[in-house]
């Protein structure tokens, strides 16, 4: 799984606003948090980019985490 | 080109939030699907068909002409909405997303304005529909102004329209503010 939840947690932010954000629609940050779809490169950089972020952090799974 | 690539998605499948790459990638494959399944219905629906032409003895070919013909629309229509609108609605791609009580109030009234403005130019379209089809070869424009094509082409206009507005409505869904 993701750190997106977390992150977005932290930042205070709906998924609705980080959608409007980042200018894909709710549902798809719902399925990226859920691990339900594989975002693109450019969708992972504007999320690493909105949530202050990296995409390591952000993405890097752990090999326990598996 | 991509603004009207997803003007036309959003035409054709009513989706009234964003297109995204997930939205997009959902619909191809979905599209993909089917495809496939038209084009696995054409084959079988053909050969049926053939096979019930050589076997059987038809009298009266123009009625089964037309009764195929309308067969085969209504099950196109069937598996396109069954693979696509329907599966696209599953997934909540056509919910219309609000957060508060008066953006729902909003997309209600935006519906009812879209629906109601649609009214015309749908009762336009069923009168003169209507009228070709009950039209003799005598006078257009009396079989036009008659009242009972008037009658005809009415009903169903407000009756798919109070349908289409039932069906936006319950897609519009108030989400909880989990920020």
């Amino acid at each position: 799984m993701n750190r997106v939840r977390e992150y977005r947690r932290a930042k205070k932010l709906s998924q609705m606003a980080l959608a409007e954000e980042i200018g894909v629609a709710r549902q798809t940050i719902n399925l990226i948090e859920n691990g339900k779809y594989n975002p693109s490169l450019d969708l992972c950089l504007k999320l690493a980019w909105v949530l202050d972020t990296d995409l390591n952090t952000l993405f890097w799974r752990d090999e326990d985490e598996e | 080109m991509k603004k009207v690539n997803d003007r036309v998605l959003r035409w054709f499948f009513g989706i009234p939030g964003v297109i995204d790459e997930q939205v997009r990638s959902e619909i191809g494959r979905l599209s993909i699907e089917t495809l496939i399944a038209v084009f696995i219905f054409e084959v079988l629906f053909n050969i049926g068909v053939g096979i019930y032409i050589y076997f059987s003895t038809i009298k009266d070919f123009e009625s089964f002409f037309l009764f195929i013909m309308t067969l085969h629309l209504f099950l196109m229509i069937g598996i396109i909405v069954f693979f696509t609108s329907f599966r696209l609605q599953r997934r909540g791609v056509l919910n219309q997303e609000v957060t508060t009580k008066t953006g729902k109030r909003n997309a209600i009234k935006s519906i009812f304005n879209k629906y109601l403005t649609k009214l015309p130019m749908m009762f336009l379209f069923i009168w003169l529909l209507v009228t070709s089809l009950d039209f003799d070869g005598q006078n257009f424009m009396n079989t036009l102004l008659s009242w009972s094509s008037i009658r005809q082409a009415l009903q169903p206009s407000v009756a798919l329209t109070i349908i289409f507005i039932i069906i936006d409505i319950s897609k519009v869904r108030l989400l909880k503010d989990e920020s």
